[in-house]
């Protein structure tokens, strides 16, 4: 107990002693790791961008020419029922053409004019993502374009195959780069300190010539990392927080609002294992330096 | 530390040897001993070793032959973690004060007894007690850098002396002041030793050794030439009056 009281008026008088280069450094590393906070938002939105990508993904079945409804109800049902599958939709040629021209917003000069029968008949089959990811499409495209009522199926698997690396391309960058700068911030800490030392090498003098042990000397300083580290994270996150809000109100205000198109912060868990993560490097920083400065 | 009967002297030294690398060697054979309550100049001429002979007793130089026993046990052979409690037990004075001077009197004051782990309250009673003896009462939260050189001095004196050490080390605690300040700070180190408190003083102020003499050792040529036993009288009343209260 007695310890503790010990390392809390140490890291009190300390801090008292020198404000401005404590208040300076938590400002640095505010700024660095919000940088860091910033990326984990960016790989966090890609994230969730892929994942409602690849919630509607879809393999699309060409249906002959010829093919009754009726066949073409049998076929979706016998769809509906294999392992993985989450809906299937029929589109005949009218809904298709519709859905054409909503998709080219009026802009090609005669489509209306274009007759019905130009466009397929198509079975939309929607696969659980979990169930995609483990099935083998060009199986399944194969046993379901032996289907006598299809044509062709189109599975669009390099394009999903494509978006999937690139996030997963990205999630490593993003990883690199936090490590990296988390490792600069050991030495903004370990720097700080070691200033702090020689400005405060007084208090080491006079705490080792009345019998301060190495331990009683370094908790408050470890503490004063570890803080350093704390509060520089919160503030990063909050800052990070505020921001990302006034981004996502900023284009709810563009695009009037709308799930898909806005901007979600890291999860509360990662904000706090970030915290921790950022406490560790500044102990890890304060014991860098009070090593070297205290070195016999 | 083990208790400490008093039956071997405080500090025993023998044969004690320290040079530095590239200078003639310093201490060549330096013997002596401290009892319990005496109060003991240590002279010489200046570059004598004066302040090297007294790092030696607190531990921050290390011997290189013969042995220093403090309270009957030898602490040349100390490792190094266990230095800081050698320390707990000696009252350390310098000429520069060595005093934080963005801490308050009080705080200065506070971190020997900090450091032996002490309640808040009883920091604040020692302290007050302290500040009374050394004649800055009320001064415990005036930031210690505003003083003058003689109140730092006595703050320094009473951090020295307020976790009660069985010795108090002063390397040359008049050297900064002027004759007046000089004096109460003697004045002080006389009154801490009245209560029991052994004082060795290193100094080559020729009027401190005349006008309040004591045992003194003087150091040339590496050893303790001459031992002035001035205080022989002095330092048997002490001992008397020490064993007067234990009994
Ligand atoms: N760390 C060191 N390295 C090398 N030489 C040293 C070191 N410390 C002290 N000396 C030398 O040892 C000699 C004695 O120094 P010391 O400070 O013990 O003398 P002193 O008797 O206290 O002198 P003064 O009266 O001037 O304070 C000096 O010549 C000094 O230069
Ligand atoms: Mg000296």
């Amino acid at each position: 107990m007695s310890a503790i009281m010990f390392t809390l008026r140490k890291l009190w008088q300390n801090v008292r002693h020198d404000r401005t280069s404590l208040v300076l450094n938590v400002v640095v590393l505010t700024l660095t790791f919000f940088t860091v906070i910033v990326v984990g938002v960016g790989v966090v939105n890609v994230d969730r961008l892929t994942r409602s990508i690849e919630d509607q993904y879809q393999v699309t079945v060409y249906l002959a020419d010829d093919v009754t409804l009726e066949r073409v109800n049998e076929v979706a049902v016998g769809l509906r029922h294999v392992q993985g599958v989450r809906e299937v939709t029929h589109l005949d040629p009218e809904s298709f053409r519709g859905r054409f021209i909503e998709m080219a917003g009026g802009g090609i000069d005669g489509i209306e004019d274009v007759s019905t029968d130009v466009f397929p008949s198509v079975l939309e089959v929607n696969l659980a993502p979990d169930y995609r990811e483990k099935m083998d499409l060009g199986a399944f495209a194969g046993k379901v374009s032996r289907i006598d009522a299809v044509e062709s199926v189109e599975t669009h698997e390099g394009w999903i195959q494509q978006l999937k690396g690139f996030a997963g391309i990205l999630g490593l960058v993003a990883a690199v780069f936090g490590i990296c700068v988390l490792f600069c911030s050991v030495f903004i800490v370990a720097n700080t300190i070691k200033l702090a030392f020689i400005k405060r090498q007084r208090v080491v003098e006079v705490m080792r010539l009345f019998g301060a042990t190495r331990g009683l000397i370094e908790a408050p300083v470890l503490l004063e990392g570890c803080l350093q580290g704390v509060v520089g994270s919160l503030a990063a996150a909050l800052l990070a927080w505020a921001l990302i809000t006034a981004v996502d109100a900023r284009i709810a205000s563009i695009l009037g609002g709308g799930e898909a198109w806005s901007v979600i912060f890291v999860p509360v868990s990662w904000v706090a294992l970030f915290v921790a993560v950022c406490g560790a490097v500044g102990v890890i920083g304060a014991h860098l330096a009070s090593a070297r400065a205290l070195r016999v | 530390m083990e208790v400490y009967s008093g039956d071997v002297p405080l500090l025993a030294v023998k044969n004690l040897k320290r040079s530095y690398p590239g200078s003639v060697s310093l201490l060549t054979d330096v013997s002596f001993e401290i009892w319990p309550g005496e109060f003991v100049y240590i002279t010489g001429p200046s570059g004598a070793g004066k302040t090297t002979l007294l790092k030696l007793l607190y531990r921050a130089e290390r011997a290189e032959g013969g042995s220093i026993s403090f309270c009957g046990k030898d602490i040349t052979a100390l490792n190094d973690a266990s230095i800081p409690y050698l320390r707990r037990n000696v009252g350390i004075v310098f000429q520069d004060f060595r005093l934080i001077d963005w801490f308050t009197v009080g705080e200065n004051i506070a971190v020997p007894l900090e450091i032996l782990g002490m309640d808040g309250y009883t920091i604040r009673e020692r302290t007050r007690n302290v500040l009374d003896r050394v004649g800055l009462k009320g001064y415990a939260n005036v930031m210690t850098g505003k003083l003058s050189g003689g109140e730092q001095q006595r703050v320094a004196m009473a951090r020295a002396v307020v976790s009660r050490p069985p010795i108090l080390l002063a390397d040359e605690p008049t050297g900064n002041l002027d004759q007046a300040s000089a004096s109460a700070v003697m004045d002080l180190m006389e009154s801490i030793n009245e209560d029991g408190t052994a004082v060795v003083v290193a100094t080559h102020d020729e009027l401190l050794l005349t006008s309040r003499p004591y045992r003194t050792f003087s150091l040339m040529g590496g050893r303790i030439v001459d031992v002035d036993y001035k205080n022989s009288e002095r330092h048997r009343k002490v001992i008397e009056a020490l064993s007067m209260e234990a009994a």
